[in-house]
């Protein structure tokens, strides 16, 4: 069966990105297919590459960043969002002239269509909230 | 398969981005051409206030931006009844362009979609 | 033609959640919606008969609240199970 995922809490304010880390992993698992995640609203700061968590903390971008990668999933960052909260790859960081840029590799900008494409592509969409 | 898709917008305008992404939702949806829904429960009926000057804030007027629904070929929006009645709001109070659903309708009204998408 | 809901809170998440259930639906309390299991006036006595209530088994834990019948304790294997035999899911935040 196939599954999008999303995720719209951020990590230091919801437990959204742990649930659907443990919720992914069983998915796959089970032999099903995550055709898309999409990360929207405070979901967008899963995706910062410059988070530091203490040491004996979880490192959740880090620890989606690996599921993604050994996976080889489709992950996408709503652009409009992670503008809005300061979530940019090198680009968008030229474009806008910002002093930096922090979207960690695995992960993708790109409009909210990608959500409903998803949505419609999955047999089954599974929203990970705040 | 022909798909539709229902938003649900169950936050208030103003506290956080919720309502706003709700909505670009919901436009994106129906720029696809996909037969769309909004449809707003518990806190996300106070979009409906008429009157908000959000200027000062400042935010965009959130109920202005609703009354765009149309030229995006959302003809109405959908208000859960029991919501407005919690929070002591007529359904006069609310701007035009909405459909009022009683409890008894809800269930059946999300799940006719084929899709639902709530924030 | 039944729906999964997944609950992540109480209040207006749980209000919500109930509020579009109909019977042979099933439900999920994840997250903080594990509390709802204490209120002595727990919104899901007004879910309608023919409806289970499931229990994330890693949340409760958490959060130190026991689970008892009629309420079924599951673990994520379980929950994409559910999802499966769902026709479709909707997630109350």
């Amino acid at each position: 069966m196939k599954f999008a995922l999303a995720v719209y809490g951020a990590p230091a304010n919801s437990q959204a990105p742990q649930s659907a880390l443990h919720f992914a992993r069983a998915v796959v698992d089970q032999g099903h297919e995550i055709v898309r995640l999409f990360f929207y609203q405070d979901g967008v700061n899963t995706a910062t590459a410059i988070a530091q968590p203490p040491q004996d903390e979880s490192n959740l971008p880090e620890e989606w960043q690996q599921f993604i990668q050994a996976h080889n999933l489709d992950a996408v960052v709503c652009i409009a969002a992670a503008l809005r909260r300061g979530i940019v790859d090198q680009a968008e960081s030229d474009r806008y002239e910002l002093p930096g840029h922090n979207l960690r590799k695995g992960y993708e900008l790109s409009g909210l269509g990608q959500l409903l494409d998803g949505a419609l592509m999955a047999d089954r969409l599974i929203t990970f909230g705040a | 398969m022909s798909h539709s898709v229902c938003v649900i917008s169950s936050r208030a305008p103003y506290s956080g981005q919720s309502a706003r992404e709700a909505l670009d939702t919901a436009l994106v949806s129906a720029s696809y051409d996909i037969e769309t829904s909004l449809l707003l429960m518990g806190d996300g009926v106070y979009q409906l206030l008429q009157g908000q000057e959000a200027g000062d804030i400042p935010r965009k007027n959130l109920a202005a931006m609703l009354q765009v629904l149309p030229l995006y070929g959302i003809e109405t929006i959908y208000v859960d009844q029991l919501s407005l009645e919690e929070r002591g709001i007529r359904s006069d109070a609310l701007q035009e362009g909405v459909t009022v659903l009683a409890e008894g309708e809800l269930p059946l009204f999300i799940q006719q979609h084929s899709r639902v998408f709530i924030f | 033609m039944s729906t999964l809901h997944t609950v992540n809170k109480p209040g207006q998440a749980m209000a919500l959640c109930v509020r579009a259930v109909v019977s042979g639906d099933s439900v999920l309390l994840i997250e903080d919606a594990v509390y709802e299991l204490l209120s002595p006036a727990s919104r899901l006595d007004a879910l309608p008969d023919g409806c289970s209530v499931y229990v994330l088994d890693i949340d409760a834990r958490a959060r130190g609240v026991a689970v008892s019948a009629p309420f079924e304790v599951i673990n994520y294997d379980r929950f994409v199970l559910l999802c499966v035999d769902h026709e479709k899911v909707l997630s109350w935040f």
